[in-house]
């Protein structure tokens, strides 16, 4: 920056402070009637005046370039500023009258938006709610048209895999129904002993007399189960 | 423009920039990684991001980001973006995007997101990965609708869990500048429902920058004029103002459930949430959870997520508490050094 560019155009920065100051004591006043503890507050406030004051003067020359002074002002007060917003926003005082004003506004909307639906229907107009039920039966088209893809892809899922929903335990209780009856009818079949058992014969009972070479039920189960991807496959 | 010119054809230069950027808004390209619809139902889109390794993790991550403003922070720009770090780690990523919901959507609420979208979104996301397992990821309210979805459906094929910046409770003392504002003596939702319907895309972002006014009106703009005026790139302050600026609607029975079932009577916490009559019990929760907070997050401040790892009932679960704000937490360089990396270590043993 060239040197005589420092006293042309520049400005007083005490003449900038002067306004913040006034700014800054008119927050601290607002704070007091809101309710907030000014006495507590205002050593902190004091503390942080000085330091901004401290880095605006901290490099003189800077301050001739208007943004680099408006950059360095910033810096310098943002943080009593965001501490003066919070102090505000946090306050029950200001967030209770921020509510009325705020009910106060909803009202209004919701009186012109009542108004607008009756003006369009005295148009012969769609409405904005008119549109919506439209697009809700759009909407409802389009889930039932998903309801029928998504069943399709299941099937399609189930086909790939050669099952259908529910058919795995189906055909597992099915199967040991059969086996049940196979090893009853085999229980018949086989010579009776000298002392007949004096409970039924349990399939455990049945297993431990089966021939050797006869496969156990779960085995016959097992092998049945391999073989169900194959049409024509049979149990080994 | 060079950095520290101050001629005055660069100063008009970076003024005229400057004034265009106000007059017409920041727009940059934005959700840059490739990507490819899987499934849609009504505005809701899941996608799919094209792999660019051959070898992939077989649990694939579901992304759930919430429903304020859009789900592209995720995927920010290229070099900034924690899609394209997932992908690019070889995980098979998904991200479901609500849509902007309309006036026919108002009846939509936390009861369809959770036990219709959701589900849906993890079938046609196992459909298409092939898989039986899956990571549900949720981000701020996707973590609250990801965990709720946990408790309902504790079992397969959900593998894992991770929540981050998620509120899961609303302590009405430790809830900041929010749960004031959402007092029931001093917010009424139905007011807002009977106004307007949904939400507006408008009152949700002002109740969001007024939490930080300062930084958010002013602190932003002197951002942009510094950077333009030293002749920085602009493409970061871009793209986050374009995201910043694109909020949208919350449907109108989602918003009333989210201020009176959340903010002001704590429901999930309480173990007293109900959708459609089942109650949500965060202790049904087993999986491995992964828990990230901000320790200078003010929207969701650390009490809403420390909260959870006492509510859930998983043995595996952790807790990190990263030194970075709600946004910050997953974008910029901090996110690359600390979330994204922690992120991926955690999820790698549990995604083989």
């Amino acid at each position: 920056m060239p040197d005589d560019a420092r006293g042309r155009g520049s400005f007083d920065p005490m003449e900038l402070w002067k306004p913040w100051i006034e700014a800054t004591g008119q927050i601290f006043l607002a704070a007091a009637k809101a309710g907030a503890e000014p006495i507590a507050q205002s050593g902190e406030w004091l503390k942080l005046l000085d330091e901004a004051r401290s880095r605006m003067l901290r490099d003189q020359a800077s301050l001739a370039d208007p943004w680099t002074a408006l950059r360095e002002w910033y810096e310098a007060t943002t943080a009593i500023w965001s501490k003066a917003a919070e102090d505000i926003l946090s306050n029950t005082a200001f967030v209770e009258a921020t509510s009325r004003l705020f009910n106060n506004a909803m009202s209004q909307q919701m009186a012109q938006r009542r108004s607008a639906e009756q003006q369009a229907a005295a148009l012969q107009l769609a409405s904005r709610s008119d549109v919506a039920r439209v697009a809700g039966l759009v909407v409802a088209l389009e889930e039932k048209v998903e309801r029928i893809e998504e069943a399709l892809a299941s099937a399609q899922e189930h086909v790939n895999t050669g099952t259908s929903p529910g058919t795995e335990h189906n055909l597992d209780e099915r199967l040991e129904r059969l086996e049940r009856k196979l090893d009853a009818l085999l229980a018949s079949a086989e010579p009776r002993a000298s002392t007949p058992p004096e409970r039924p014969a349990s399939r455990t009972h049945l297993a431990a007399v089966q021939p050797p070479s006869e496969p156990s039920a779960p085995a016959r189960r097992r092998s049945r189960v391999k073989s169900r991807g194959h049409p024509s496959g049979t149990a080994s | 423009m060079s950095q520290g010119d101050s001629t005055p054809t660069s100063a008009f230069q970076a003024l005229e920039a400057g004034m265009r950027m106000l007059a017409e808004g920041a727009r940059a390209e934005t959700g840059q990684t490739p990507k490819e619809v899987i499934w849609s139902r009504n505005k809701a889109r899941l996608y799919h991001y094209l792999p660019v390794v051959t070898q992939q993790l077989p649990v694939p991550i579901l992304l759930v980001y919430a429903l304020i403003n859009r789900p592209y922070i995720l995927d920010l720009m290229p070099g900034n973006s924690f899609v394209e770090y997932l992908v690019g780690e070889g995980f098979q990523v998904y991200l479901l995007d609500w849509g902007i919901p309309g006036d026919e959507d108002a009846a939509l609420s936390f009861d369809h997101y959770v036990l219709d979208y959701l589900p849906a979104a993890v079938r046609n996301v196992l459909r298409h990965a092939h898989a039986e397992e899956l990571t549900l990821f949720g981000y701020c309210m996707g973590g609250t609708m990801a965990a709720m979805y946990a408790a309902l459906f504790p079992d397969k094929p959900l593998k894992n869990l991770v929540l981050l910046t998620t509120p899961i409770a609303f302590p009405p003392d430790q809830l900041g500048l929010l749960g004031l504002w959402t007092r029931a003596e001093y917010f009424d939702p139905e007011r807002v429902i009977a106004a307007y319907g949904n939400a507006p895309a408008a009152l949700i972002d002002h109740a969001m920058r007024m939490l930080k006014p300062v930084t958010n009106y002013v602190g932003t703009y002197v951002t942009m004029w510094d950077r333009l005026r030293q002749d920085r790139p602009m493409d970061t302050w871009l793209a986050m103002n374009t995201w910043v600026t694109d909020g949208i609607p919350m449907a109108a029975a989602t918003f009333r459930q989210w201020i009176r079932d959340f903010y002001q009577r704590n429901l999930l916490a309480e173990g007293e949430l109900r959708l459609r009559g089942q109650r949500v019990r965060l202790t049904n929760i087993s999986c491995p959870v992964l828990i990230i907070a901000g320790k200078r997050d003010h929207i969701c401040p650390m009490p809403q997520t420390e909260a959870t790892m006492t509510l859930i009932g998983s043995q595996d679960r952790t807790f990190l508490a990263l030194d970075a704000g709600h946004v910050g937490l997953l974008t910029g360089s901090d996110a690359r050094s600390q979330m994204w990396p922690n992120v991926r270590n955690w999820l790698l043993p549990r995604s083989t």
